[in-house]
Protein backbone atom coordinates (compact mmCIF):
# COMPACT_ATOMS: atom_id res chain seq x y z
CA UNK A 1 0.00 0.00 0.00
CA UNK A 2 1.43 3.11 -1.21
CA UNK A 3 0.88 5.51 1.48
CA UNK A 4 1.57 3.23 4.46
CA UNK A 5 5.22 3.40 5.93
CA UNK A 6 7.43 0.12 6.22
CA UNK A 7 5.51 -2.65 7.32
CA UNK A 8 5.91 -2.73 11.10
CA UNK A 9 6.55 -6.25 12.34
CA UNK A 10 3.87 -8.52 14.01
CA UNK A 11 3.83 -7.27 17.64
CA UNK A 12 2.81 -11.11 17.85
CA UNK A 13 6.14 -11.57 18.64
CA UNK A 14 6.90 -9.71 21.56
CA UNK A 15 10.45 -8.80 22.17
CA UNK A 16 9.94 -6.76 25.02
CA UNK A 17 13.42 -8.73 26.78
CA UNK A 18 16.43 -6.71 24.42
CA UNK A 19 18.65 -8.87 25.81
CA UNK A 20 17.66 -12.16 23.93
CA UNK A 21 15.83 -9.94 21.39
CA UNK A 22 19.27 -9.27 19.89
CA UNK A 23 19.81 -13.08 19.25
CA UNK A 24 16.49 -13.54 18.47
CA UNK A 25 16.71 -11.15 15.76
CA UNK A 26 18.56 -12.79 13.51
CA UNK A 27 15.86 -15.66 13.13
CA UNK A 28 13.31 -13.05 12.25
CA UNK A 29 11.99 -11.51 9.01
CA UNK A 30 12.08 -7.61 8.91
CA UNK A 31 10.63 -6.25 6.64
CA UNK A 32 11.23 -3.14 5.38
CA UNK A 33 8.78 -1.11 2.94
CA UNK A 34 10.19 2.21 2.96
CA UNK A 35 7.61 4.60 2.82
CA UNK A 36 8.68 6.07 -0.16
CA UNK A 37 8.40 2.54 -1.32
CA UNK A 38 12.11 0.42 -1.95
CA UNK A 39 12.39 1.74 -5.51
CA UNK A 40 15.50 3.99 -4.66
CA UNK A 41 17.37 1.09 -3.93
CA UNK A 42 18.84 -1.78 -5.60
CA UNK A 43 17.27 -4.83 -3.79
CA UNK A 44 18.89 -7.54 -6.03
CA UNK A 45 22.11 -6.81 -4.11
CA UNK A 46 23.69 -5.98 -0.63
CA UNK A 47 26.91 -4.44 -0.58
CA UNK A 48 29.13 -4.74 2.74
CA UNK A 49 30.31 -1.19 3.81
CA UNK A 50 32.94 -0.97 7.01
CA UNK A 51 33.75 2.26 8.21
CA UNK A 52 33.24 4.02 11.63
CA UNK A 53 29.75 5.54 12.68
CA UNK A 54 29.97 9.15 12.10
CA UNK A 55 26.29 10.51 13.58
CA UNK A 56 23.09 9.02 14.35
CA UNK A 57 20.05 10.17 13.99
CA UNK A 58 17.06 8.60 15.68
CA UNK A 59 14.18 9.96 13.89
CA UNK A 60 11.35 9.06 12.40
CA UNK A 61 10.16 8.64 9.51
CA UNK A 62 13.75 6.79 9.10
CA UNK A 63 16.53 5.70 11.52
CA UNK A 64 19.46 7.41 9.52
CA UNK A 65 23.31 5.91 10.14
CA UNK A 66 26.35 7.64 8.74
CA UNK A 67 28.96 5.96 8.44
CA UNK A 68 32.85 6.92 7.18
CA UNK A 69 33.80 4.45 5.27
CA UNK A 70 37.68 4.61 3.57
CA UNK A 71 37.19 5.52 0.11
CA UNK A 72 40.56 3.65 -1.24
CA UNK A 73 42.33 7.31 -1.91
CA UNK A 74 43.28 8.26 1.58
CA UNK A 75 40.70 10.03 2.19
CA UNK A 76 36.41 8.83 3.29
CA UNK A 77 33.20 8.33 1.75
CA UNK A 78 30.07 8.90 4.02
CA UNK A 79 27.64 6.93 3.51
CA UNK A 80 23.60 7.57 4.27
CA UNK A 81 21.80 4.49 5.62
CA UNK A 82 18.46 4.08 5.66
CA UNK A 83 16.90 2.14 8.51
CA UNK A 84 13.37 1.28 9.33
CA UNK A 85 11.24 3.73 12.33
CA UNK A 86 12.47 3.09 15.67
CA UNK A 87 9.25 1.87 16.52
CA UNK A 88 9.96 -1.04 14.21
CA UNK A 89 12.99 -1.26 15.02
CA UNK A 90 12.72 -1.32 18.61
CA UNK A 91 9.85 -4.02 18.12
CA UNK A 92 12.77 -6.35 16.90
CA UNK A 93 14.89 -5.57 19.67
CA UNK A 94 16.96 -2.52 19.01
CA UNK A 95 17.79 -0.14 21.77
CA UNK A 96 18.02 3.50 20.37
CA UNK A 97 21.91 3.19 21.97
CA UNK A 98 22.78 -0.19 19.87
CA UNK A 99 24.64 1.84 17.33
CA UNK A 100 26.82 5.11 18.73
CA UNK A 101 28.32 7.71 17.23
CA UNK A 102 32.14 6.12 17.17
CA UNK A 103 31.15 2.83 16.85
CA UNK A 104 33.57 0.69 14.05
CA UNK A 105 30.48 -1.40 12.62
CA UNK A 106 30.20 -3.43 9.12
CA UNK A 107 27.03 -2.94 7.74
CA UNK A 108 25.52 -4.63 4.72
CA UNK A 109 23.10 -2.11 2.49
CA UNK A 110 21.08 -2.22 -0.74
CA UNK A 111 22.64 0.38 -2.56
CA UNK A 112 21.02 3.61 -3.85
CA UNK A 113 19.92 3.11 -7.16
CA UNK A 114 21.46 6.75 -8.32
CA UNK A 115 24.93 5.92 -7.44
CA UNK A 116 25.11 8.66 -4.66
CA UNK A 117 26.93 7.04 -1.06
CA UNK A 118 24.48 5.17 0.61
CA UNK A 119 21.11 2.93 0.69
CA UNK A 120 19.35 0.80 2.77
CA UNK A 121 20.19 -0.98 6.17
CA UNK A 122 20.40 -5.05 5.87
CA UNK A 123 21.83 -5.96 8.83
CA UNK A 124 25.00 -4.58 10.84
CA UNK A 125 27.63 -6.02 12.72
CA UNK A 126 27.88 -4.25 16.16
CA UNK A 127 31.62 -4.03 17.91
CA UNK A 128 31.04 -6.66 19.82
CA UNK A 129 30.79 -9.00 16.92
CA UNK A 130 26.70 -9.79 16.81
CA UNK A 131 25.31 -9.09 13.56
CA UNK A 132 21.33 -7.51 13.48
CA UNK A 133 19.31 -7.35 10.80
CA UNK A 134 17.64 -3.64 10.23
CA UNK B 1 -24.41 -27.44 54.07
CA UNK B 2 -21.13 -24.27 53.82
CA UNK B 3 -19.86 -26.27 50.98
CA UNK B 4 -22.44 -25.47 48.82
CA UNK B 5 -22.67 -21.76 48.94
CA UNK B 6 -19.44 -22.09 46.56
CA UNK B 7 -20.96 -23.79 44.08
CA UNK B 8 -24.48 -21.68 44.14
CA UNK B 9 -22.28 -18.54 44.39
CA UNK B 10 -20.27 -19.90 40.93
CA UNK B 11 -23.27 -21.23 39.09
CA UNK B 12 -25.31 -18.07 39.74
CA UNK B 13 -22.27 -16.29 38.43
CA UNK B 14 -21.97 -18.14 35.28
CA UNK B 15 -25.83 -17.63 34.72
CA UNK B 16 -25.38 -14.38 35.21
CA UNK B 17 -22.38 -13.65 32.73
CA UNK B 18 -24.51 -15.81 30.57
CA UNK B 19 -27.26 -13.47 31.07
CA UNK B 20 -25.07 -10.34 30.67
CA UNK B 21 -23.68 -11.62 26.94
CA UNK B 22 -27.09 -12.58 25.86
CA UNK B 23 -28.67 -9.13 26.63
CA UNK B 24 -26.14 -7.22 24.71
CA UNK B 25 -24.14 -5.55 27.51
CA UNK B 26 -21.58 -3.16 25.65
CA UNK B 27 -18.31 -4.52 24.37
CA UNK B 28 -15.52 -3.33 25.38
CA UNK B 29 -13.06 -2.34 22.52
CA UNK B 30 -10.36 -0.65 24.74
CA UNK B 31 -6.86 -1.97 24.11
CA UNK B 32 -4.30 -2.37 21.24
CA UNK B 33 -4.83 -3.77 18.30
CA UNK B 34 -3.00 -4.58 15.20
CA UNK B 35 -4.38 -5.90 11.80
CA UNK B 36 -4.65 -9.29 11.18
CA UNK B 37 -4.60 -11.41 9.43
CA UNK B 38 -1.28 -9.24 8.19
CA UNK B 39 -1.66 -7.61 5.34
CA UNK B 40 1.55 -7.42 4.00
CA UNK B 41 2.73 -11.29 4.50
CA UNK B 42 6.03 -12.44 5.91
CA UNK B 43 8.02 -10.59 2.92
CA UNK B 44 11.29 -8.78 3.94
CA UNK B 45 10.31 -5.80 0.92
CA UNK B 46 6.67 -6.30 0.25
CA UNK B 47 5.47 -5.02 -2.56
CA UNK B 48 2.08 -2.47 -2.05
CA UNK B 49 -0.99 -3.78 -0.95
CA UNK B 50 -3.34 -3.81 -3.91
CA UNK B 51 -6.65 -1.92 -2.69
CA UNK B 52 -8.73 -4.64 -0.33
CA UNK B 53 -11.56 -6.11 -1.96
CA UNK B 54 -10.67 -5.55 -5.51
CA UNK B 55 -10.60 -1.73 -5.57
CA UNK B 56 -13.14 0.68 -6.08
CA UNK B 57 -15.56 0.56 -8.98
CA UNK B 58 -15.78 4.67 -10.07
CA UNK B 59 -17.53 6.61 -12.46
CA UNK B 60 -16.01 8.53 -15.17
CA UNK B 61 -13.57 10.58 -15.52
CA UNK B 62 -12.42 9.29 -11.98
CA UNK B 63 -12.00 5.49 -13.00
CA UNK B 64 -9.46 7.18 -16.06
CA UNK B 65 -8.05 9.66 -13.40
CA UNK B 66 -7.12 6.56 -10.79
CA UNK B 67 -5.69 4.34 -13.64
CA UNK B 68 -3.51 7.05 -14.75
CA UNK B 69 -2.32 7.72 -11.03
CA UNK B 70 -1.73 3.86 -10.95
CA UNK B 71 0.25 4.13 -14.45
CA UNK B 72 2.62 6.67 -13.09
CA UNK B 73 3.35 5.40 -9.44
CA UNK B 74 4.40 1.84 -11.38
CA UNK B 75 6.72 3.77 -13.79
CA UNK B 76 7.82 5.71 -10.99
CA UNK B 77 8.30 1.72 -8.94
CA UNK B 78 10.48 1.54 -12.34
CA UNK B 79 12.81 4.30 -12.90
CA UNK B 80 13.40 4.41 -9.16
CA UNK B 81 11.85 7.48 -8.61
CA UNK B 82 8.58 6.84 -6.86
CA UNK B 83 5.35 8.62 -6.72
CA UNK B 84 4.94 11.12 -3.46
CA UNK B 85 2.07 10.25 -1.86
CA UNK B 86 0.83 11.35 1.52
CA UNK B 87 2.90 9.63 4.30
CA UNK B 88 5.89 10.33 2.33
CA UNK B 89 5.49 13.67 2.94
CA UNK B 90 4.51 12.48 6.71
CA UNK B 91 0.94 14.20 6.42
CA UNK B 92 -1.96 12.31 8.13
CA UNK B 93 -3.42 9.17 6.97
CA UNK B 94 -7.11 10.45 7.67
CA UNK B 95 -10.22 7.79 7.23
CA UNK B 96 -10.66 4.87 6.52
CA UNK B 97 -6.88 4.98 5.97
CA UNK B 98 -6.12 5.67 9.52
CA UNK B 99 -8.21 2.06 10.60
CA UNK B 100 -6.07 0.13 8.10
CA UNK B 101 -3.59 0.61 11.25
CA UNK B 102 -0.14 0.23 9.24
CA UNK B 103 1.13 0.36 12.97
CA UNK B 104 -0.92 -0.47 15.86
CA UNK B 105 -3.66 1.05 17.33
CA UNK B 106 -5.34 1.91 20.53
CA UNK B 107 -8.80 2.38 21.10
CA UNK B 108 -10.29 3.77 24.34
CA UNK B 109 -14.00 3.19 25.39
CA UNK B 110 -15.98 5.35 27.38
CA UNK B 111 -19.80 5.99 27.34
CA UNK B 112 -19.66 9.20 25.55
CA UNK B 113 -16.32 8.46 22.69
CA UNK B 114 -14.06 6.05 21.48
CA UNK B 115 -10.59 7.70 20.83
CA UNK B 116 -8.29 5.90 18.12
CA UNK B 117 -4.85 6.38 19.42
CA UNK B 118 -2.86 5.57 16.32
CA UNK B 119 0.75 4.83 16.79
CA UNK B 120 1.71 6.33 13.46
CA UNK B 121 2.36 9.68 12.97
CA UNK B 122 0.91 10.16 16.83
CA UNK B 123 -2.96 10.71 15.12
CA UNK B 124 -6.32 10.75 17.05
CA UNK B 125 -8.90 10.06 15.99
CA UNK B 126 -12.44 10.72 18.00
CA UNK B 127 -16.08 8.72 17.70
CA UNK B 128 -18.68 10.01 19.53
CA UNK B 129 -21.60 7.89 21.16
CA UNK B 130 -24.97 8.36 20.66
CA UNK B 131 -25.27 12.14 19.42
CA UNK B 132 -26.60 13.61 16.22
CA UNK B 133 -24.95 13.78 12.76
CA UNK B 134 -24.56 17.58 12.12
CA UNK B 135 -25.32 18.52 8.54
CA UNK B 136 -21.98 18.39 6.39
CA UNK B 137 -22.02 21.83 5.45
CA UNK B 138 -21.22 22.57 8.87
CA UNK B 139 -18.46 20.42 9.59
CA UNK B 140 -15.01 21.88 8.90
CA UNK B 141 -13.31 19.51 6.39
CA UNK B 142 -11.07 17.36 8.41
CA UNK B 143 -8.66 14.08 7.41
CA UNK B 144 -10.72 11.81 9.72
CA UNK B 145 -14.15 14.34 9.55
CA UNK B 146 -16.79 13.99 12.22
CA UNK B 147 -17.57 10.38 13.53
CA UNK B 148 -20.63 9.39 15.56
CA UNK B 149 -21.34 5.88 16.56
CA UNK B 150 -23.85 3.92 17.64
CA UNK B 151 -24.54 0.79 19.38
CA UNK B 152 -26.82 -2.20 17.09
CA UNK B 153 -26.41 -5.27 19.62
CA UNK B 154 -23.24 -6.47 19.79
CA UNK B 155 -21.95 -4.10 16.74
CA UNK B 156 -21.05 -0.43 16.68
CA UNK B 157 -22.27 1.60 13.98
CA UNK B 158 -19.94 4.47 13.11
CA UNK B 159 -20.72 7.21 10.38
CA UNK B 160 -18.26 9.41 9.26
CA UNK B 161 -18.57 12.51 7.12
CA UNK B 162 -16.77 15.77 6.32
CA UNK B 163 -13.68 14.29 5.10
CA UNK B 164 -11.31 16.28 3.00
CA UNK B 165 -11.78 15.79 -0.50
CA UNK B 166 -7.93 15.78 -1.47
CA UNK B 167 -7.24 13.67 1.40
CA UNK B 168 -7.03 10.01 -0.16
CA UNK B 169 -7.55 6.13 0.75
CA UNK B 170 -4.68 4.82 -1.50
CA UNK B 171 -5.10 7.52 -4.24
CA UNK B 172 -8.78 6.48 -5.01
CA UNK B 173 -10.54 10.03 -6.22
CA UNK B 174 -13.42 10.99 -3.44
CA UNK B 175 -16.11 13.83 -3.32
CA UNK B 176 -16.68 16.22 -0.51
CA UNK B 177 -20.27 14.07 0.07
CA UNK B 178 -18.17 10.90 0.61
CA UNK B 179 -19.93 8.91 3.67
CA UNK B 180 -17.74 6.14 5.65
CA UNK B 181 -19.86 3.48 7.43
CA UNK B 182 -17.95 1.60 9.77
CA UNK B 183 -19.33 -1.72 11.88
CA UNK B 184 -17.06 -2.83 14.32
CA UNK B 185 -17.80 -5.89 16.37
CA UNK B 186 -15.61 -8.57 18.02
CA UNK B 187 -16.50 -11.53 16.75
CA UNK B 188 -13.88 -14.21 18.71
CA UNK B 189 -11.71 -13.46 21.72
CA UNK B 190 -9.67 -10.83 21.00
CA UNK B 191 -10.48 -9.82 17.85
CA UNK B 192 -12.10 -7.42 16.24
CA UNK B 193 -13.64 -6.74 13.17
CA UNK B 194 -14.58 -3.61 11.50
CA UNK B 195 -16.63 -3.72 7.98
CA UNK B 196 -16.44 -0.96 6.39
CA UNK B 197 -18.43 0.81 3.60
CA UNK B 198 -17.80 4.34 1.45
CA UNK B 199 -20.85 5.71 -0.21
CA UNK B 200 -19.81 8.15 -2.62
CA UNK B 201 -22.78 8.42 -5.40
CA UNK B 202 -21.13 11.19 -7.22
CA UNK B 203 -17.45 9.11 -7.74
CA UNK B 204 -18.66 5.54 -7.24
CA UNK B 205 -20.53 3.71 -9.63
CA UNK B 206 -21.63 1.42 -6.22
CA UNK B 207 -20.65 1.76 -2.55
CA UNK B 208 -17.32 0.42 -1.95
CA UNK B 209 -17.20 -2.63 0.81
CA UNK B 210 -14.20 -4.09 2.42
CA UNK B 211 -13.27 -5.50 6.16
CA UNK B 212 -10.17 -4.91 8.57
CA UNK B 213 -9.69 -6.89 11.44
CA UNK B 214 -7.89 -6.71 14.48
CA UNK B 215 -5.93 -8.78 17.03
CA UNK B 216 -5.55 -7.16 20.62
CA UNK B 217 -2.16 -7.18 21.63
CA UNK B 218 -2.42 -6.48 25.66
CA UNK B 219 0.92 -6.34 26.22
CA UNK B 220 2.45 -3.69 23.61
CA UNK B 221 2.56 -0.04 24.72
CA UNK B 222 1.75 2.67 21.63
CA UNK B 223 5.47 4.39 21.33
CA UNK B 224 5.82 8.48 19.64
CA UNK B 225 5.92 8.52 16.19
CA UNK B 226 6.91 12.48 15.43
CA UNK B 227 7.68 12.69 11.62
CA UNK B 228 10.13 15.58 11.77
CA UNK B 229 12.99 14.48 10.00
CA UNK B 230 11.78 13.66 7.25
CA UNK B 231 14.91 13.25 4.15
CA UNK B 232 12.56 12.90 0.98
CA UNK B 233 12.91 15.17 -1.24
CA UNK B 234 10.29 16.03 -4.12
CA UNK B 235 10.84 17.10 -7.64
CA UNK B 236 8.33 19.22 -9.90
CA UNK B 237 6.48 15.62 -10.77
CA UNK B 238 5.99 14.37 -7.36
CA UNK B 239 9.06 11.88 -7.98
CA UNK B 240 11.03 10.99 -4.15
CA UNK B 241 14.66 10.90 -3.77
CA UNK B 242 17.11 10.77 -1.07
CA UNK B 243 18.67 13.88 0.85
CA UNK B 244 22.32 11.63 2.29
CA UNK B 245 23.76 15.09 3.66
CA UNK B 246 23.64 14.64 7.27
CA UNK B 247 21.82 17.56 9.09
Amino acid sequence: MEDFHQKPVSLHMRYTRLASALVVTLFLACPVLAHHSFAMFDKNKVVTVKGVVSKIEWTNPHVFIFLDAPDGKGGKTRYAVECNSPNVLMRTGWKFNTVKAGDPVSIGLYPLRNGQPGGLLDSVTLPNGKTIKG
Amino acid sequence: MSWQFPRVAVLAALLLGAHAAASGATPDFSGTWERYPDPYGPERFPEDPPPPAGGPTLKEPYATEYRKLNQRKAEGMKKGKPVADPSTQCLPEGMPTIMAAVYPIELLQTSREIVVLAEFLTQTRRIYLNEKMPAVEDISPGYNGYSVGRWQGDTLVVETIGLREDVKFMGIPRSAQMKVTERLRLTGPGLLENQITIDDPTVLAKPYQFTFGYKRNPEYRIMEYICDNNRNRFDAEGGVSLEVAPK
